[in-house]
């Protein structure tokens, strides 16, 4: 939240913040990729970060980012100049993201933090800088603090003939800080008489902000040719205090910056089409009324017309309160882009080869229950790489590829988005977890536990403070507080273990607010919306197809296949079904565990991107429904649980209505 | 000197070192009419050399009596009078802008 | 149980000719009749679930949940749309009755609990108690047991299907 009054400066500090916590990312994700070998175009673009992070952070006035940044800088344009990348290189510089987010995140919090927190890191990085251009580091400098320079340019007058340009001199400072440029011509002769390749101004320039002396001195060392340079410490020049940490003395709005990372949220612009094409239909709509205000009487026709214009305008509302809504989901990646990272530095901290495999990326959630996944998700992860997966040299012996893998996936499943995280590592020790149990006495002596009793104890609270399990058991973080999260967002966890096989963890979030596209079908009086995603195909009935099996069961033989064929209705005990009556009807064909499964339909009406609306918010589950959704007339539709239905298809008859 | 009326100084592209002995010539030459109007639209080249040139252009008008006029100018031209501070010589505050914005 | 007020103000209506009331600070709504979209696998009485301005509402009939055969819909035909409330969560849920009645106050001392005739007639469950105001006769319902108490969970075997690969390893999940 922005204080009431923010000023130039704090705004132009949290467009800084936000772009170069996006920059940051980028970065860290390129640098990942590094070791891997990189295009030149990519490590351009890391440059190009990284060299307008510097420039922002100096203009705004974050000094104490300037000469990390700076570094980093130089050991980007070294390997975009075609320099080796060395194997330490890259974790430094990881290490100099890391160090800014820190930075940064001081500064949104309102706090600066001090010059020389990094000082350890940035002479590394200078050191790697220098090394890579070939020249010898320069020694340790004495830190100075923040403050206005006075620099005083005296050229030779051979200078420019020697190629070099205080224009550019002037502009790479100007990038270090705010100028204020004075220019001496004295010394300027008379147009007839003066050499045109001479020089014969001089410069006083006055660089304000926080910019360190080692940077102004670099920009310097390259000068060529005989020049006078005089770098002095200036009186502050006085006026508005640029710091956000400015004493309190300006009043409450001077104060503390608070961005909240959490308080914006990026759109999608085909979102931001879709919220404007229903707006304009709002607007017709609304002039459509408009119209019908006016004198005359209120006859029957008028009135049907006003009639259909609510309706209209219903429809309309409708759709935008969807739209809106639909505004606040947000892609897993979000979630999904911290672990790449996590499992990187994991797995070198602890000498593990492991592999991450990420599936469902573009699986949406709303914000609210986005942000509440992060930290099990992360939780579960490094379970994993810790306890999990194998040393290489375990892994080999025993049959497995040298590189654990673990896989992180998220779909949408029935109007649930389910995630899984799983490896292929040792898989929990079921015999210690009920040794363990016994001892904390969560298991009575002598009683013995079933494979999933054992595997619902982990959950329990309490039982992850045990230091010697090689289960799930994290840094002082368990399982149970994983349930909890997961449970306060209205979902459960369900646990899968093989022993020297690897771990299956699946996290399902009942969806208060998804969208998922979805098929609409008739059958009878009912309409359904099939999920697109379980739809295989549909195809036309053929009565010549069809076959009865065993006295009760229809299948259609369809190519090789034999699908059972399902009645809706009948299967979800709802009046109107229509069994027998096959002629001419569809069948959509959906897969599900154990296999095909054919749904017959009447028609196949509109296939389109549907509001899930979930039934439990005033009722409770119904087995058989994902839930349901609103169609354009108002009325309600149910999405089929695909997986439920399959399971209830097979365990039971299908009845005749 | 010249008693023809105005010079219409047409600056050229790139007013740079290496070119800075034929640009002093031109202005040299330009230097002989009572006024001088300047178009400083096409300059997408420009360094040290030729903005100290451009001042040495203005002091020499000034000494000599010779009006000058800036009729539209680069916004390159504006930024770089700016960095190198010679704003207080070639004053452009107001004068027409049209071209091109920045080099690279 | 001692109340603040002396007072229980309450909405009326008429369920096959008897006289019911709720308490009004738990009335959303009042809607004209609309044919619910009926829910698969639910006890009789719950007839199905409306839209309301974008939220599903399930909808029960107190015809049928008083044990009486279901009636056809009227032009008097009302859903009152109440506020539940479950412990700590709260839904909003319909009731259909024949027609609206009006709000009355009515004294608590007035109140009485429900005569054992009313647990022959099943509907002890959820009447609070019946209340004598001009000489007509109201059963006052408990708006939280209107609809049986069920957790808001499984209503059937909605147990998490996993993919195909979990379904392999885990015997059964929470």
């Amino acid at each position: 939240m922005k204080p009431a009054h923010a000023t130039t400066q704090e705004m132009l500090l949290l467009t800084f913040l936000e772009e170069s916590f996006e920059g940051l990312e980028r970065l860290e994700a390129g640098l990942l990729e590094l070791d891997a070998g990189v295009s030149s175009e990519r490590i351009d673009d890391l440059f190009r970060v990284v060299h307008s992070m510097k420039g922002g952070a100096a203009a705004i006035g974050v000094g104490e980012l300037v000469s990390l940044v700076h570094a980093m800088e130089g050991i980007l344009d070294g390997l975009r100049r075609g320099e080796p990348l060395a194997a330490d290189t890259s974790s430094a510089l990881l290490r100099g993201v890391d160090a800014i987010r820190t930075t940064l995140g001081e500064r949104q919090a309102g706090r600066v933090v001090a010059l020389d927190a990094h000082a350890e890191l940035t002479a590394l990085l200078e050191r790697y800088a220098a090394r890579s251009h070939g020249r010898s580091a320069p020694a340790a400098r004495p830190l100075e603090a923040p403050g206005d320079w006075r620099i005083d340019l005296v050229p030779g007058p051979e200078l420019m003939r020697g190629g070099t340009d205080p224009l550019k001199l002037l502009r790479a400072l100007g990038e270090l800080g705010p100028l204020a440029v004075t220019a001496e011509l004295d010394g300027l002769p008379d147009l007839d008489a003066l050499d045109p390749a001479a020089c014969y101004l001089r410069w006083q320039i006055r660089l304000a902000g926080a910019v360190p002396r080692a940077a102004i001195d670099d920009l310097f060392g390259w000068l060529e040719g005989p020049c006078e340079v005089t770098i002095r410490r200036a009186e502050p020049t006085p006026g508005p205090a640029e710091a956000p940490s400015a004493p309190a003395a300006a009043g409450d709005e001077a104060g503390v910056l608070v961005a909240g990372a959490g308080s914006t949220i990026r759109v999608d612009i085909d979102k931001i089409d879709q919220l404007m094409n229903m707006v304009g239909e709002l607007v017709i709509t609304q002039s459509m009324l408009g119209e019908l205000d006016g004198d005359g009487p209120i006859d029957a026709a008028r009135l049907a017309r006003i009639r259909e214009g609510l309706g209209q305008l219903a429809r309309n509302t409708r759709a935008l309160q969807d739209s809106v809504m639909r505004l606040r989901s947000m892609p897993m990646s979000t979630v999904f882009k911290r672990l790449p990272r996590l499992v990187h530095d994991l797995g070198k901290q602890l000498g593990k080869e492991v592999e991450l495999e990420i599936a469902g990326e573009n699986t949406e959630l709303d914000k609210a229950v986005l942000e509440h996944l992060g930290d099990p998700l992360v939780h579960l992860v490094r379970n994993c790489v810790d306890h999990g997966i194998e040393p290489a040299g375990e892994r080999l012996a025993a049959g497995k590829p040298r590189a654990g893998r673990i896989r992180v996936s998220a779909e949408h499943r029935g109007g649930d988005v389910v995630v899984e995280i799983s490896d292929d590592g040792r898989g929990l020790d079921s015999e210690r977890i009920l040794a363990t149990a016994r001892r904390r006495g969560l298991v009575a002596p002598g009683v013995a536990l079933d494979e999933h009793a054992m595997l619902q104890l982990v959950i329990q609270p309490g039982f992850s403070t045990a230091t010697e399990v090689t289960s799930v058991s994290g840094r002082g973080v368990g399982m149970d507080v994983v349930h909890r999260h997961v449970e306060d967002l209205g979902g459960d966890v369900s646990l899968a273990s093989e022993r020297g096989r690897g771990v299956r963890i699946a996290l399902r979030l009942p969806l208060t607010l998804a969208t998922i596209d979805g098929q609409l079908i008739r059958a009878g009086a009912h309409t359904f919306v099939i999920p697109l995603l379980s739809i295989t195909e549909s195809v036309v009935i053929d009565p010549r197809h069809q076959s009865r099996l065993g006295g009760a069961c229809e299948v259609y033989r369809l190519r090789q296949q034999l699908i059972p064929m399902i009645e809706l209705a009948a299967l979800l005990g709802l009046p109107g079904a229509h069994p027998g009556h096959h002629d001419r009807r569809m069948m959509v064909i959906v897969s599900a565990t154990g296999g095909p499964l054919g749904f017959v339909v009447d028609e196949l009406l509109a296939q389109q991107q549907v509001v899930v609306k979930s039934l439990e918010t005033n009722y409770q589950r119904v087995a058989g429904l994902a839930g349901a959704t609103i169609l354009g007339d108002g009325r309600v539709a149910f999405i089929l649980d695909v997986a439920a239905l399959a399971q209830l298809a097979r365990s039971a008859l299908p009845t005749a209505a | 000197m010249n008693k023809a009326p105005r010079a219409n100084l047409e600056l050229p592209a790139a007013l740079d070192v290496a070119g800075a002995p034929e640009l002093r010539a031109l202005l040299v030459a330009a230097l002989r009419h009572p006024e001088i109007a300047i178009d400083g639209s096409k300059i997408q080249q420009l360094d040290t050399a030729g903005v100290q040139l451009l001042c040495a252009l203005v002091r020499a008008a000034e000494r000599r009596g010779v009006a000058l006029r800036w009729t539209v100018v680069s916004p390159m031209l504006v930024t770089c009078v700016k960095l190198l501070g010679v704003g207080d010589v070639l004053r452009l505050d107001g004068v027409r802008q049209e071209g091109v914005e920045w080099f690279e | 149980m001692t109340t603040a007020h002396t007072q229980e103000q309450l909405l009326t209506f008429f369920v096959a000719g008897a006289e019911y009331g709720v308490e009004i600070l738990r009335v959303q709504e009042i809607r004209g009749w609309s044919q619910p979209m009926p829910l698969p696998r639910t006890p009789p009485f719950v007839k199905g679930v409306i839209n309301i301005r974008g939220d599903i509402v399930p909808i029960a009939d107190l015809r049928e949940r008083l044990g009486l055969p279901p009636g056809a819909p009227t032009a008097t035909t009302a859903i009152v749309v109440l506020r539940i409330d479950h412990g700590d969560r709260s839904t909003v849920r319909g009731i259909v009755v024949d027609a609206m009645s009006d709000v009355t106050n009515v004294d608590v001392a007035h109140i009485k609990p429900p005569p054992a005739v009313a647990e022959a007639a099943g509907f002890a469950a959820f009447a609070r108690g019946i209340a004598i105001v001009d000489d007509k006769l109201i059963t006052i319902l408990d708006v939280d047991r209107v609809f049986p108490s069920s957790p808001a969970g499984d209503a059937g075997d909605g147990a998490l299907p996993l993919s195909p690969a979990t379904a392999a390893l885990a015997p059964r999940p929470l």
